[in-house]
């Protein structure tokens, strides 16, 4: 693909708003969203697991483009109604697991290539997710989730059993990012307070342990994690997720 | 509070501290002027005077701080464009940084400038970084990541510990001897140089983010809740009581007598008396603060959320 290929991808993205670019030698830098503004953000959220993934490309803004479609099995739709078996598509192909050339153009270690998309969330087949994706655009036809990797939280199991969620960025920020504007301003907030020293609104009779939360470093308890996603929706008037066959 | 730190830190008659060995300290912390608005993760002191500060990204770029009146003042000294989470000095030239993408960098001139050490790896998080002298280095991180480089930094080798926990500190005492702290309570100990780790027993499963280690010292690891665990020889941890409920993220020692832990709404606990004992002292911040390093009995560096920095001084006691 040529270079002004590689532009259009940027532009395509950049105009969507979530994204700003910089010198060629620089990393990108992708707006910070806390939990609540992600939350708004997206258009649906699931906790699903990876079962396919096809690069190929589609006719996209007057041209041909790289696209991967990815299928996940959804487990539990906490924003969105949500097919079971769901399909989309992101910009891009995926990096293979090539990594960046020193001084080359990086996004969190993720090697720009000329079918890739810098930044875009990448997943393997048998990855377990929670995904915050966009409406999708361009015709309908692609997502990616909000903030590009901020939205993608990958679930681990513990030896103890516990489960968690990370994102490429250990989560730096759900909480304490102030509202970057893209969805929401500060006087929109309902759960997420970044500029108060405990952040999240107490839902303690909601089952939430916010102060755990709050304080907890790097990957969160993932049925937590679920749970104050269900409150932020509520709290914003959305309706519960809901998986259809 | 304060009389209660005079009377302990008048028992320490033999306390090795060069600078203060003529008299008796009474240490405070109190606020410094945030440098940065941006989340600080990482602080390293060598000196009364001499240190760095890492964290996240700002709008455009990240920020490698320096300070050389002991944390007063700090010049943004290099531009990063990862979030770094941890900083280790070996000497006032030499030190290491580390972050996400599994990104380490290496200065041999007090921070002026930094080589890239390790291409970035996708998905990598380092949450520690540390140097038992020129050659021999161990990082860990996220999802049980354990790294060895015997050559300074300039290659790294992947450990495999069958760990799948996200490790938060490494410590090593020599080129062989070293612990590494993480979630669920992990306690890893090294006797080879990092090449195997032995799992230990320490019976809480809460997270263990900090910890202090010294030769011929005792180890000390903070976490969860206020989770405080002391070992003498490295093998045997015991569960102290640290008299506070907070989440308490970094941990520092000063000749294996003085410690201090840092944490949640800016907590600070201390102990004069090896970690078998520790007292809080009033929160300076009310900002998490999540590192702490001091060199001596009265200098001191924290730094935590928003830019905070809290800087421990010592006042003379007299009279005594």
């Amino acid at each position: 693909m040529s270079k002004a290929r590689i532009g259009m991808l940027a532009v395509v993205i950049a105009g969507f708003g979530l994204v700003g670019f910089q010198s060629s030698e620089a990393h990108h830098m992708v707006l910070r969203f806390n939990l609540e503004e992600m939350t708004a953000t997206a258009d649906r959220i699931f906790l699903g697991k990876c079962v396919a993934v096809e690069e190929g490309e589609d006719t996209i803004a007057q041209g041909t483009l790289p696209v991967t479609t990815y299928t996940f099995e959804v487990e539990r739709a906490i924003k969105g109604r949500v097919p079971r078996l769901l399909t989309f598509q992101q910009l891009g192909h995926t990096t293979k697991g090539k990594l960046a050339k020193q001084g080359g153009m990086t996004m969190h270690g993720r090697a720009v290539t000329p079918e890739s998309f810098h930044g875009m969330s990448e997943y393997a087949v048998g990855d377990r997710q929670v995904l915050f994706l966009i409406p999708n655009y361009l015709g309908g036809k692609v997502t990616y989730p909000v903030g590009l990797y901020q939205g993608a939280f990958l679930v681990s199991t513990m030896p103890s059993g516990d489960e968690l969620a990370r994102n490429s960025i250990n989560n730096l920020g759900l909480f304490t990012a102030p509202y970057n504007g893209w969805k929401l301003k500060a006087e929109d907030a309902r759960v997420v307070f970044p500029d108060r020293d405990q952040p999240l609104l107490d839902l303690s009779s909601g089952g939430i342990n916010t102060e755990s939360l709050v304080r907890k470093r790097g990957s969160l308890p993932l049925d937590q994690f679920l749970g104050l996603v269900d409150q932020i929706v509520a709290a914003h008037g959305g309706e519960k997720g809901v998986v259809i066959q | 509070m304060r009389l209660f730190f005079i009377v302990l830190f008048l028992s320490l008659a033999s306390c090795k501290v060069e600078q203060h060995s003529s008299s008796n300290i009474s240490p405070r912390w109190y606020a410094g002027t945030a440098p940065v608005a941006i989340n600080l993760l990482g602080v390293e002191l060598v000196d009364a005077g001499t240190g760095w500060a890492v964290g996240d990204l700002g709008l455009t770029n990240g920020t490698i701080l320096k300070t050389e009146d002991g944390g007063q003042q700090w010049q943004p000294i290099a531009q990063t464009n990862e979030i770094l989470s941890c900083v280790h000095f070996i000497d006032k030239l030499t030190g290491w940084v580390a972050g996400y993408a599994g990104r380490i960098q290496k200065t041999s001139d007090g921070g002026r400038s930094w080589q890239v050490l390790r291409g970035e790896q996708e998905g990598e998080v380092l949450n520690s970084i540390f140097f038992a002298d020129q050659r021999n280095g161990w990082a860990v991180g996220a999802s049980g990541l354990v790294l060895v480089t015997v050559d300074g930094g300039g290659t790294w080798e992947r450990i495999q510990t069958g760990r799948v926990e996200d490790l938060w500190t490494v410590r090593f005492v020599s080129p062989r001897n070293g612990w590494i702290v993480g979630e669920d309570g992990v306690i890893l100990h090294s006797i080879n140089g990092g090449r195997e780790w032995k799992p230990e027993v320490q019976g809480s499963g809460k997270a263990l983010l900090g910890l202090a280690a010294e030769a011929g010292a005792p180890i000390v690891a903070v976490g969860e809740s206020g989770n405080i665990l002391r070992s003498d020889d490295g093998v045997k941890w015991v569960s102290v009581d640290s008299r506070t409920t907070e989440t308490l993220n970094g941990v520092t020692s000063v000749d294996g007598k003085i410690f201090w832990a840092v944490g949640s709404k800016g907590a600070t606990v201390g102990s004069s008396d090896g970690g078998r004992s520790w007292s809080p002292v009033p929160a300076v911040s009310s900002h998490d603060l999540m590192a702490v390093k001091a060199v001596d009995a009265a200098h001191g560096l924290a730094v935590g959320r928003r830019g905070t920095v809290q800087i421990l001084t010592g006042e003379a006691v007299t009279g005594k």
